[in-house]
């Protein structure tokens, strides 16, 4: 039976495994902070999130780099290294299997759509992106 | 006034859709793309006509909204059953995860579990007669 204080645990670690970038936490440290142990941690993650720490960090690197690559200046080359990842072929292929075109696409797309008039939030969203912390590449 | 459709916020469409085939076992009725995402429903075999949307959260309050009641131990929904103790042994045998087990609570026995998509599901089974 899953109780409320292991719910609250998973919900944690799972909060820690969307810190995608350099400061992220190795797989076995956020099973420590969730105080599992690393086993029994990625069963039990499964079991609640369908997906295991690793298959939900990664989605959660690509929907990252998705708003990044809609800012402009930083490179796809950039934008995989801020994620996480350490191979430019992996994320390419990553994330174009998860939204049906490679990231330099995608942003070809943005800037296309960028020609439209757009509402006001999009800039509110922008500026709340650009205005987060700078994150360089750390090892996988 | 009818109650023909609801909808439940899902953090991935596609792990909700196989969940709640291939676990839980409803049938999809609706499947059309809508941009990025999906119109996607299904319904039960078992008869009425309610079709249960399977919405995405990308909408940040919408998954502010579902990851603090699924953290409060709070169900986003129930759905009736006729054997809860026969459901809750099947969907256990499958890997499914409760919060509570099979446990009376005034008129209906109720268990509640996990559906892998950022929600907790309430199963209830009336009492007879």
């Amino acid at each position: 039976m899953l109780t409320q204080d292991r719910l609250r645990r998973l919900c944690r670690a799972r909060d820690n495994l969307r810190e995608v970038g350099p400061e992220e936490l190795a797989i076995a440290e956020v099973a420590k902070a969730a105080a599992m142990s690393r086993f029994h941690f990625i069963r039990q993650f499964r079991a609640v999130f369908g997906e295991s720490p690793s298959q939900f960090r990664t989605r959660e690197r690509l929907n990252r780099a998705k708003q990044l690559l809609a800012l402009e200046g930083a490179s796809v080359t950039d934008v995989c290294m801020a994620v996480g990842f350490s191979s430019l072929g992996s994320f390419s292929a990553l994330f174009t299997r998860r939204f049906g075109l490679s990231p330099s696409m995608y942003r070809k797309r943005l800037a296309g759509s960028a020609q439209q008039p757009k509402p006001v939030c999009m800039d509110l969203l922008r500026s709340s992106w650009e205005s987060e912390p700078q994150i360089s590449r750390s090892p996988d | 006034m009818k109650i023909k459709l609801t909808g439940i916020f899902v953090d991935d469409q596609q792990k909700a859709l196989d969940f709640y085939t291939d676990v839980l076992g409803f049938v999809k009725k609706q499947d059309i793309p809508v941009g990025e995402f999906r119109w996607l429903s299904v319904v039960s075999p078992e008869g009425g006509d309610t079709e249960l949307s399977l919405e995405p959260n990308a909408n940040p309050a919408a998954k502010t909204f579902q990851e603090a009641l699924f953290e409060q131990g709070i169900p986003i929904t129930a759905f009736e059953v006729d054997d809860l103790d026969a459901e809750f042994r099947r969907l256990t045998d499958l890997g499914v995860s409760f919060t509570t087990e099979p446990t009376k609570a005034g008129n209906v026995t109720l268990a509640v579990f996990v559906d892998t998509c950022g929600n907790l599901i309430q199963i209830y089974q009336p009492e007879a007669g």
